[in-house]
Order: C-alpha cells, then sequence, then structure tokens
C-alpha cells in the first residue's frame, strides 16, 4: 500500500480513506485476514495509536471485523462495500464539479467535456478492439487522473479558461488510445 | 491500577550559573504516548531529559516517574539515549551487551542480537570499526532493547543520513512496549512528526505549547515542522 499522507492535516482520517480505498479496490479482499496495528503502522510509518483510531473508526463503519481468535478481517459484506465505493465516487464528482466550477464551468459546461471524453473514449475502445496499439494507453492512463482529479494547478486553470469548450475538445481528443481499462481507475 | 500519568513535573526549574535551562517547568505526560520535545539548540530538551533519568538535579520543583520520585526505581524504569556516544572504542558488541545485561534487568539480550544481526553487525564487531551512523544505531538497539516504562531518546537521528533516519524512526516505533511512552527530542521535526501523538515546545526554558498532534493540526491547519518554524522564526524578532 503506498501511504502517500499529507503532514498539513489530521493522520488518522487519512489512513481510513487509504485503508477504504484499499478494501474497495481489492487490496484488502473481502474476508481475508487484516494486519495488525502494529505491523501497519509499521508499513505506514505512523504511530500505533494513530492506525489504532483508523481502525476502530473502520471497524465501527463494519468494513473490518474483529474476531476474538482469529484477528481483524476484512468485512464479507459486499453490499457496504459497494455502499463505500458509491461514497467514494460520490466524493470524487463532488471535487471534480468544484474544481470544474472554479474553472468558470457551469455545472451544464461540465457535463459537456464530461461528454466529449466519453465520445473520444468510446472511439479509442473501438480503435483498440480493431487492433490498434495499446502502448499509447500506458502513458495516457497518469494523465486521465490528473486531469480528472488535480485540476489545482493554476496555470491550466487560466489556460483552460481562456480557450474555453473549442481547445477543450482538442484536450480530450489527447485522451484518445485511453481503453475501457482505465476508466475505474481514476486516482485520488 | 496504575495511574494514567507516567510523568509529572511541578514548578521544574533548573539554573545554570548565568542561565536559566529549565523556567517553572509543569508538565504531565501520559502512558502509551510517543511525545516530540522540540525546541532550538538551548532550548532546555537535554536538562530536561537529564533531570527526568536523574542525571542532573532541579534546583526547584519535583518531578516524579511512575507515582515515584527519581531514583533507583525510577531509573530501572527509564531507558536513556543519550545525545552522544558513550561506549570505548575498545568494548566490541559483545561487551556492550554484557554491560547492558548487568546493568538492567530488562534487557533482552535475543532481541539486540537479532537487531544487530539485521544489520550484519556480530558481537565480535569493535565500535572503532563502526561508522557513526553503524554506532548510532547499535546504541539506539540498546535502548530500544529493554522493557522499560519511559524511553528518553535525545536527539536520535541529529548527524546521521536520511535512510539511517528511516532505519532509526522504525526501530523505534517497531520496539517499544505497548503501554510505554517514548519522549523523541529534535530539532528534525518533519523527519518525526508523523510518529508522534503529542507535542511539547520548548522556548527558553518555558514549555510555549503543549497538545496533541492532532489538536495543533485543526487549530493550525499546518503540519506541525510549519507550526515549529513559525514559532520559532518569532522567537528570533527582539
Amino acid at each position: 500500500m503506498d501511504w502517500d499522507l499529507d503532514d498539513s492535516r489530521s493522520i488518522y482520517p487519512q489512513l481510513k480513506e487509504l485503508i477504504k480505498r484499499g478494501i474497495i479496490t481489492g487490496e484488502y479482499a473481502p474476508g481475508s485476514a487484516f494486519p495488525t496495528v502494529r505491523e501497519l503502522a509499521s508499513d505506514a510509518g505512523v504511530n500505533r495509536n494513530t492506525m489504532q483510531r483508523a481502525m476502530a473508526e473502520l471497524e465501527n463503519e463494519g468494513l473490518l471485523i474483529t474476531n476474538r481468535t482469529a484477528g481483524r478481517t476484512v468485512t464479507t459484506d459486499l453490499p457496504l462495500i459497494e455502499q463505500m465505493r458509491r461514497e467514494l465516487a460520490e466524493k470524487q464528482v463532488d471535487t471534480f464539479l468544484q474544481e470544474m466550477a472554479s474553472l468558470g464551468y457551469s455545472l451544464q459546461g461540465a457535463l459537456a467535456e464530461v461528454a466529449a471524453r466519453i465520445g473520444a473514449a468510446a472511439r479509442a475502445s473501438s480503435e483498440t478492439r480493431s487492433g490498434s496499439t495499446v502502448s499509447a494507453s500506458d502513458g495516457s492512463s497518469a494523465d486521465c487522473g490528473d486531469d480528472m482529479c488535480h485540476t489545482d494547478d493554476a496555470d491550466t486553470a487560466s489556460t483552460a479558461d481562456a480557450v474555453g469548450a473549442a481547445e477543450a475538445a482538442d484536450a480530450s481528443d489527447d485522451a484518445e488510445g485511453k481503453n475501457e481499462e482505465t476508466k475505474g481507475d481514476y486516482d485520488i | 491500577m496504575k495511574s494514567e500519568i507516567l510523568v509529572q513535573c511541578e514548578h521544574l526549574t533548573k539554573i545554570f550559573p548565568g542561565k536559566k535551562a529549565l523556567d517553572d517547568v509543569n508538565l504531565k505526560i501520559g502512558r502509551g504516548k510517543v511525545v516530540g520535545l522540540l525546541g532550538p539548540n538551548g532550548s532546555g530538551k537535554t536538562t530536561l531529559i537529564k533531570i527526568l533519568n536523574g542525571l542532573l538535579q532541579p534546583n526547584f520543583g519535583s518531578v516524579m516517574i511512575d507515582a515515584t520520585p527519581i531514583g533507583t526505581y525510577t531509573k530501572s524504569q527509564v531507558s536513556y539515549l543519550p545525545d552522544k556516544n558513550y561506549f570505548a572504542d575498545w568494548m566490541t558488541v559483545k561487551d556492550i551487551f554484557d554491560l547492558f545485561s548487568d546493568f538492567y534487568a530488562d534487557f533482552d539480550r535475543q532481541k539486540a542480537l537479532r537487531m544487530c544481526d539485521s544489520l550484519g553487525i556480530g558481537e565480535g564487531d569493535r565500535i572503532k570499526s563502526m561508522s557513526k551512523g553503524t554506532k548510532e544505531k547499535v546504541q539506539l538497539i540498546l535502548v530500544m532493547s529493554r522493557n522499560a516504562q519511559l524511553y528518553l531518546l535525545d536527539e536520535p537521528i541529529a548527524g546521521v543520513d536520511p535512510a539511517a533516519r528511516d532505519y532509526i524512526m522504525g526501530t523505534i516505533i517497531n520496539n517499544y512496549a505497548d503501554n510505554a511512552t517514548v519522549v523523541i527530542s529534535t530539532h528534525l521535526i518533519a523527519d518525526i512528526e508523523r510518529v508522534l501523538d503529542e507535542v511539547i515546545f520548548l522556548k527558553d526554558g518555558r514549555i510555549v505549547r503543549h497538545e496533541t498532534v492532532d489538536e495543533l493540526k485543526a487549530q493550525e491547519g499546518k503540519s506541525v515542522d510549519e507550526v515549529f518554524r513559525e514559532e520559532f522564526r518569532m522567537g528570533e524578532v527582539r
């Protein structure tokens, strides 16, 4: 697990989010044994109390189960995991819409950008199916995460603002070559 | 049932000729915490640590560890890492292990051996042949191999490279007993802030802040390192 933590914020909610994400993505599979507080604290380079607190809250939310004899396991409650996935997805959408609003997009404008992207993705996937190279998609999958989430870059912001929708459509053309595999893969 | 408070200082004052090293320090530290004792050079960190382990006597005030005044019992419960290497050059790792076994009933020799082994250090190795970083690691291994209630680590990461720092921080957080408290003094805050529960800021012998890291972050919206830099930047303007 890659523990990417921001020291300016409280650590335990960040640990909680990262573990939750690990459960949703299957890194910690449903029903599997979960590491001890000590192991995970050591892995993340944080204090045991901090990790303990994050794990205790995940237990309260039902994502981790403590068994008296067998230690901790990941929940097997798949609908719960699905619900957590939805919650995280909703947060992502909120973040996206806020970022787009800060770039001067209306809700409709933002949706139009997404629609353009979907069109590009559909074209790309039909190309992939017709046998075009896959190598291009490797490089662009990282870009994709950035485009969708990290629009805090001020330079990009002002440029995008100035050029408007026409150029933005070009930008989404850059995303060609993305295949379907990258769709569910946007990083925070 | 043991008291929740492990360390308690009241009106602690230490005066060196021409300088008040500690000035009316009041302090309570609980069990099972990792505490950062933070301050610039000369702020009183080492003096406070030396009073806690009985190497210095305060001029005024009182100190209790595990509800007991400083003495033979508290010394048996405190594992101390000095800011200097104090082993003689001619000693081997085995000599030092023997010394620790003699002095401390809670010294876990097997654990120390395992840790040295994982670093490729053997019992026959001499202190003289070790690099500065390796000496510091060995010293830390000894201190963390005691099953103490209180670990007092004075500048454990000063003067070693970043890789050695990671090793040292890992060794600290992996090896203290569950109910033990670790006090780490340092001015290199960015390297340790993730492992801290609480911070104590010392400035000119006085405690200017003592709170949990979460409280500090909630209040300031900044890392401990940034808050520290601001606190002590203002301190420079007289």
